[in-house]
């Protein structure tokens, strides 16, 4: 199972370890988070954790500062093996993290923040303020992260509230600091005055581990890498003898378990035609910089990019769940391969677009896919419920239609499921997915956007996923594949547009090589 | 596979397993609370042990055959049953959509004084036009009260929580002024007048007696029988509401809106269109309630005050969590809170325990069915349950055992489901919770919080 483990064996190393992580398992049900990971990081070093979202990544370090407790493997921290069962045990032993999303009181001030837990003061233990103060200012000043103690959380910026999680930490006394995500949320200048007051800690004797997946930062600040790929370790590496592409395929390669049977496309008139769209994420930064590509009538298109580089704002914008600022979505009906009716599905909801011809298996399965406590029956329609053949004018059920069809997609799909009427929550990854790969391909669409169609599920259900995504393209549709998987997409995909940074920056055959698809999708040029 | 002869039976399974979950968490908290009143009352009465235990016996009795005990008295709690029917379903529908309808108390009140405000305008009206104007009239004003919220909510996003408490009180301060001002009786404090005859609607017994009495055997004695012919309405809404909640895609939508709002974004579900028409309907249900108490029953006239103290609006909220938001558990769960209401005053004259009891009751229940003691003590069994099973296969074999899980889960499922169905929900509750497709970091987070 495992490919690769890293660095020497213990035997031989002059130092001990600052920390050592071995053998690491923890399995959840129905999904294996950590399956024998090994993490080595030297004292005095910035070790980043690189990996796809799902990785194991926070897992692993949750791990290890002891919000989760592993199902086996041992820790050492210094050469010595260390139990934690806590954070309290973690924070002992002198280890910080600081998390993805801030753990701060945003009424509290600085200071409050930061001595929380172990506030200074007299044997009647009242709070001492003066001396939290001082000693924060000290602090602040020993490490160079300027601070004003007596602000309030909620009025700094985020950059400034990541730095009070840091100095948290610091007052703790932690020598190893855990870093999850750190950049995720701040600007470029901010990520840039971080990762300065990360040297900084270094310099003084600080070890840091950096999860992420931005490959532009690693290569940036770290001094080893340990690469994470579906909870297993993909690889180990020193920064300096590696390259963007090399991590990307680390991470985003998978063993071919399979090879995907296809004949050669014959790809028929333009199908679904996007045209320089801009759009903006949640944050209401542009992330879709003047994305254009066509997807013709049986092909499939799949792009490539690693993740967060605008592959899900722009699915959300295909699918009218996220307005776009600029640009143009056409679908053009195909008759007899000729192209027929055009019609414009920019400004269209998700439910206009559904009745357009458009079908969308979206990424997130539990999350927008399903409604998990309702029964298959109910999810074999959603989103089409109003559709003549389930309801009498779009406003009474047709329960027999309802219940008829969603047997017939049981059937058709092969969902492993007792009965029809069984919650969605009570059958497998594999089956969720299938009862919306059913419901959405069963609709007989024009176009067919597939998100991540086969993340979380089982091997079997994987082959069965790729086979049906095949006969669509035969049978005419125009798919459009999106996946961190490069495997996957290299094996089901007619064409592959990479995306980097919220733009295409090339569309090649699927007979490039992973190292050329790398150096792509990391922004550089063939 | 779906075997299709097996799936019939299994239907069947699933279907009781439903309802046996549907009908066991609200008993339990029944029963809980009955059990919890007990010792109250055991220990606030004077005596041995056994005296204080056959005053409680006693308490209960009375408390039943106040309630349900004979038709007078059924009858009567079929009064208190008939507007708590329709404010309980305004809450219900609201629950359905995700959505906490607090205002039902404000919406009963505009919606009385509506039907009041008219039927005192268009006293001269004959009954046929005027009764069906007041009672659409209070449906529609209760809607604009409920309506209101949702358009709040859906296009602002103020809390439905808040906006309703404050509707609610700029209700009854208007309904208030309205009573003691315009309205106001003539050398009456604080009243307005009565309905004209023609407005309000005949007893069930009169009725029966005038129409199918004529021919039938009569009921002796009509005027005893106090429920008037507003149970028809509440029983009609009661089937209204079934059908929009299970056989309409409008009720559908709005449990996708409620259960998972990034699904219903998803399916293209208008989203902020069906919060507004889920609380619209939700205040016409409310307003229907309050008419029909001004109209079925004495003194029919609107007094002052007495919208912000009538419990109904609020003991609503108890019945729709004790029903499950089910066209059928708020019927029982109105007949419950009702029935406790009129037994408490039985129980009080006849075995001398202080009415009060009854709220505790209904406190108790409420308190059981909202920190969910059933649930948590089945999670708590299925925990135990699920640790000695996973700790039986060695670390390794852990591949093995989760590739056995998703294609034999369902036949695992099954086999647990026999052995005890509510140590199946506690644990595929669990399992829904942990599982979340991937090891993300919000997968690992939840799994956090749970231990």
């Amino acid at each position: 199972m495992q490919e690769s483990t890293i660095v020497a064996p213990t035997e031989e190393r002059e130092t001990p370890f600052a920390v050592e992580m071995r053998d690491i398992c923890k399995a959840w049900p129905g999904v294996i988070a950590n399956d024998h990971v090994n993490l080595t990081v030297r004292k005095g070093e910035i070790h980043a954790l690189v990996g796809e979202n799902g990785a194991g990544k926070t897992t692993l370090m949750n791990i290890l500062y002891g919000l989760i407790r592993p199902d086996s493997g041992e820790i050492f921290i210094n050469g010595q093996q260390a139990h934690i069962t806590g954070p309290r045990d973690a924070i002992r032993l002198k280890i910080g993290m600081v998390h993805q999303h801030f753990m701060l009181i945003p009424p509290l001030t600085v200071a409050e923040n930061i001595v929380l837990g172990h506030e200074p003061g007299s044997a009647a233990s009242i709070y001492d303020v003066k001396k939290a103060r001082a000693s924060i200012l000290a602090l602040s000043k020993q490490y160079g992260l300027p601070i004003k103690p007596d602000d309030r959380i909620e009025k700094l910026s985020v950059g400034l509230q990541q730095r009070v999680e840091i100095l948290k930490i610091l007052y703790r006394a932690a020598d190893i600091l855990i870093m999850d995500e750190p950049t995720g949320v701040l600007t470029p200048q901010e990520t840039f005055e971080l990762f300065a007051v990360l040297r900084g800690l270094v310099e003084k004797g600080k070890t840091i581990i950096f999860i992420t997946h931005k490959l532009r930062e690693v290569l940036e600040l770290s001094d080893t890498i340990t690469v994470l790929r579906r909870g297993k370790n993909a690889g180990g590496l020193v920064t300096k003898q590696t390259n963007q592409a090399e991590i990307a395929r680390m991470m985003v390669g998978r063993e071919v378990l399979l090879r995907v049977n296809k004949t050669p496309a014959h790809p028929g008139p333009v199908v679904l035609h996007i045209e320089d769209i801009y759009a903006r994420d949640d944050r209401d930064l542009e992330v879709l910089h003047g994305v254009s590509f066509d997807v013709r009538a049986g092909e499939i298109l799949g792009i490539a990019g690693v993740e967060g580089n605008g592959q899900s704002e722009l699915v959300e914008a295909l699918t009218g769940m996220r307005k776009i600022t600029s640009g143009k979505i056409t679908i053009t009906q195909v008759k007899d391969g000729q192209s027929g009716r055009v019609q414009d599905i920019t400004v269209m909801n998700a439910r206009e677009e559904r009745l357009a011809g458009l079908a969308h298996i979206p990424e997130d399965r539990r999350g927008s896919g399903l409604v998990i406590a309702d029964s298959i029956e109910e999810n074999m329609i959603l989103g089409r419920q109003r559709w003549p053949q389930f309801s009498l004018v779009g406003i009474v059920l047709l329960l027999r239609n309802i219940e008829a069809w969603a047997r017939k997609l049981i059937k058709e799909f092969d969902v492993r499921t007792s009965s029809a009427e069984a919650p969605a929550r009570s059958l497998s990854g594999g089956n969720q997915q299938k009862i919306i790969i059913a419901r959405e391909f069963a609709a007989n669409p024009l176009a067919l956007i597939a998100s991540q169609p086969t993340r979380g599920v089982d091997i079997g259900a994987i082959e069965f996923i790729h086979r049906r995504i095949i006969e669509q393209r035969d049978a005419g549709k125009a798919v459009l594949l999106i996946s961190a998987e490069l495997e996957e997409i290299r094996s089901l995909s007619d064409r592959i547009a990479v995306m980097y940074e919220g733009k295409i920056v090339d569309i090649v055959s699927p007979e490039a090589t992973e190292e050329q698809l790398g150096i792509l999708m990391t922004g550089g040029h063939l | 596979m779906a075997v299709p002869t097996a799936s019939a039976e299994s239907n069947l399974t699933i279907r009781t397993r439903k309802l046996a979950q549907s009908i066991g968490r609200p008993l339990f908290a029944v029963f809980l609370a009955m059990i919890a009143g007990s010792i109250v009352i055991m220990a606030t009465s004077p005596g041995s042990l056994l005296d204080r235990f056959n005053q409680t016996i006693a308490a209960y009795q009375a408390l039943f055959t106040g309630a349900f005990g004979n038709a007078q008295n059924f009858s009567f709690t079929l009064t208190t049953v008939t507007p708590l029917i329709l404010a309980s379903l305004s809450v219900a529908i609201a629950f359905r959509a995700g959505l906490f309808n607090i205002g039902a108390p404000g919406q009963l009140a505009v919606g009385a004084m509506t039907a009041g405000i008219i039927g005192f305008e268009a006293s001269k009206w004959p009954g046929w036009i005027l009764v069906p104007t007041m009672i659409l009239g209070s449906m529609l004003v209760g809607a604009i009260w409920g309506g209101i919220v949702g358009l709040l909510k859906a296009w602002r996003g103020a809390h439905e929580v808040v906006t309703t408490i404050m509707l609610n009180w700029i209700a009854f301060y208007f309904t208030d002024f309205l009573i003691t001002g315009p309205f106001n009786a003539p050398h009456q404090a604080n009243q307005t007048d009565s309905l004209p005859p023609q407005a309000t609607l005949p007893h069930i017994a009169d009725f029966y007696n005038q129409t199918l009495g004529t021919f039938l055997p009569r009921i002796d004695q009509p005027t005893q029988y106090l429920v008037d012919v507003g149970l028809f309405f509440a029983l009609l809404a009661l089937v209204i509401y079934w059908f929009i909640t299970a056989r309409t895609t409008f009720g559908y939508e709005i449990r996708v809106i409620g259960q998972n709002p990034k699904a219903a974004k998803y399916a293209g579900i208008p989203i902020k269109w069906n919060i507004f028409a889920v609380m619209a309907i939700a205040g016409a249900f409310a307003g229907l309630a309050g008419a029909l108490r001004l109209m079925g029953q004495f003194p029919y006239q609107l007094i002052g005050t007495t919208f912000s103290l009538d419990p109904t609006g609020f003991d609503a909220i108890g019945v729709a969590l004790l029903g499950q938001t089910t066209a059928i558990g708020v019927l029982f769960g109105a007949l419950l809170f009702g029935g406790l209401r009129q037994g408490g005053t039985i129980m009080q004259l006849n075995a001398n325990v202080p009415g009060d009891l009854v709220y505790i009751i209904q406190a108790l229940v409420l308190f059981s069915i909202a920190a969910e003691f059933l649930p948590a003590i089945q999670r708590v069994w299925s925990k135990r349950y699920t640790f000695q099973r996973r700790t039986a296969p060695a670390l390794a074999s852990v591949n093995a055992t989760i590739t056995g899980i998703s294609e034999n889960g369902t036949t695992q499922h099954a086999q647990r489901g026999a052995e005890s169905p509510e140590i199946l929900n506690g644990d595929s509750d669990s399992e829904g919770a942990s599982t979340m497709a991937h090891p993300s970091s919000e997968g690992s987070s939840s799994q956090i919080e749970e231990d």
